[in-house]
């Protein structure tokens, strides 16, 4: 059908990188949906990784918005979907190599954002759990909240976040300690930023994997000798990360 | 039956003014959000869930793109179906553009598509498919275009109007993109006019934009959604309000945007022009 081809054809000179004159599109509209396609996705950028831009400035954070803007196109009709990949970006682009947290500042942004948004959850009531004889718990498998959110990363990422915000800004920021974190979603639907001790971000990988408790236990031994199974249980049953028992399959 | 948004003037309520309106309530007529900032959960929902308790509330789409070649995306739609189980809104809305191809690959906009009998067949196609999918008719709305397709065989009137006949869908009739369509393309306001069938006329947009002026001389009035009520685009909406009766008014204002009394100054304008209708009517 030809109206399939023009589709295609004004999707191509509306993303394409490099403007190029079409004679089958007027210059004038195309330099408007141009505009609207790059501005749209620029701002939503901009929305999604604040701190990042905060870290960058605002000339150079622009800057960089536009490349990744170039070389990755929309895959959704719903805005909010659109950045996953720029922490990814970042990491690969030469002139962000140096600020080596650069990419898992991104990879934190883009969790808060998709957790804020994440659909909702009941948390396990700790009397559900204390129903079962203890020792079936150990082949239990959860559902997990969707906002939650394993992060281990190497940087100290939540006294990186605490330094740029507006309550808690210019806090003291160690680079060389590693700050773990589990990120979930508090009752009044904010996202929060909760550090982990040794072994437990195993531990939280392999429950919100589906993993069964002995396995996600066994996870968190292999990761630290130390690890208390106890202590961590308590963690994610507080932070709401476990939403219901999984029915055996 | 369905419930209808009340005939009266409501506005698009946007981020800068959440809040307020939750602490303060202030009359409104009814409200319109957009659909995808609720997709899927969390404080938006919640807060989405407050507003509808409080006022009438419609559902306006902006990522649909019903009227592409390919169909409507099913992970959308499903996150739609799923806003549209948690909250009662009154109205369900969308655009006829398009913002895909087959390959998923999305612009974030609202494109024009081409007017012609094959097309058609798609777009009612899409229409159907996400009517069916939302259990609920949509109101789709007629779009502010930059460029057209050079095969035309209708007007875009004549196109909503074959929709309306095969989907049972409603019109959202936008003054302001009609009026910027007739500056920028030539469009015949009439002949669009009266194409379209009146009962499915089920809501009415009103807005401001912005005129662009290029290199090689050309101009566009741009639909920002930036300013208030040009003028003329109120003449326009008296006429039509004259011609089909009071409908559901909403001003929209989504760039720049002014204080919520300057919205509901807006919306008493709107309100004025219905409730003369009304009254030269009884």
């Amino acid at each position: 059908m030809n109206e399939t081809a023009w589709q295609h054809a004004l999707l191509d000179a509306i993303t394409t990188p490099q403007w190029q004159p079409d004679p089958r599109f007027a210059a004038g509209a195309l330099a408007v949906y141009r505009n609207n396609y790059r501005v749209g996705l620029m701002e939503m950028l901009a929305l999604v990784y604040p701190l990042c831009r905060q870290l960058l400035g605002d000339e150079f954070f622009e800057a960089l918005s536009r490349e990744y803007v170039k070389a990755t196109p929309s895959a959704s009709g719903n805005l909010h979907r659109y950045g996953e990949g720029f922490a990814g970006f970042v990491a690969a682009f030469d002139h962000t190599a140096h600020i080596g947290y650069l990419p898992d500042v991104a990879r934190l942004e883009w969790a808060l954002h998709r957790g804020y948004y994440a659909a909702d959850a009941t948390p396990l009531a700790i009397d559900t759990l204390v129903a079962i004889p203890q020792q079936q718990w150990g082949e239990l498998r959860f559902r997990c909240h969707p906002a939650c959110h394993v992060l281990d990363s190497a940087w100290p990422l939540a006294s990186i976040h605490a330094h740029h915000q507006p309550t808690t800004a210019g806090c003291a920021v160690n680079l060389h300690q590693a700050q773990p974190l589990l990120l979930w979603r508090n009752t009044d639907g904010i996202m929060q930023l909760q550090k982990l001790a040794p072994g437990q971000p195993a531990f939280c990988q392999a429950l919100l994997g589906g993993a069964t408790l002995d396995a996600a236990s066994a996870a968190g031994l292999a990761a630290w000798h130390e690890f208390d199974l106890q202590s961590a249980l308590l963690l994610v049953l507080q932070h709401g990360v476990l939403s219901a028992i999984k029915e055996p399959s | 039956m369905t419930a209808t948004l009340p005939a009266c003037a409501g506005i698009g309520l946007r981020h800068p003014h959440y809040r307020q309106v939750l602490a303060q309530q202030p009359p409104l007529g009814w409200i319109e959000l957009h659909s995808e900032n609720f997709f899927d959960g969390g404080q938006p929902l919640a807060m989405l869930q407050q507003l509808a308790a409080r006022y009438p509330l419609s559902l306006h789409g902006v990522g649909l793109g019903l009227g592409a070649a390919a169909r409507p995306d099913a992970t959308h739609l499903a996150a739609l179906r799923r806003l549209l189980d948690a909250v009662p809104a009154v109205a369900v809305s969308e655009h006829l553009s398009f913002n895909h191809d087959a390959s998923q690959r999305f612009a974030n906009d609202l494109l024009p598509l081409p007017y012609t009998r094959a097309m058609l067949d798609v777009v009612a196609a899409n229409v159907a498919e996400a009517q069916d999918a939302l259990g609920r008719p949509l109101l789709i709305e007629n779009l502010s275009s930059y460029l057209a397709y050079p095969g035309n065989d209708m007007h875009e009137g004549e196109f909503l109007a074959g929709l309306v006949a095969r989907t049972g869908c409603g019109i959202l009739l936008d003054v302001n993109n009609l009026y910027v369509n007739q500056q920028n393309l030539g469009t015949d306001v009439d002949a669009f006019l009266a194409a379209l069938p009146p009962d499915a006329i089920g809501e009415i947009h009103l807005a401001g934009y912005t005129e662009r002026s290029f290199d090689d001389g050309s101009r566009l009035l741009v639909d920002t959604h930036s300013r208030p009520v040009y003028p003329a685009v109120w003449q326009l909406y008296r006429q039509i309000i004259a011609r089909f009766g009071v409908r559901p008014t909403l001003i929209e204002w989504d760039i720049d945007i002014p204080p919520l009394d300057t919205l509901q100054a807006e919306a008493a304008t709107a309100q004025a022009i219905l409730d003369q209708h009304t009254g030269a009517a009884a």
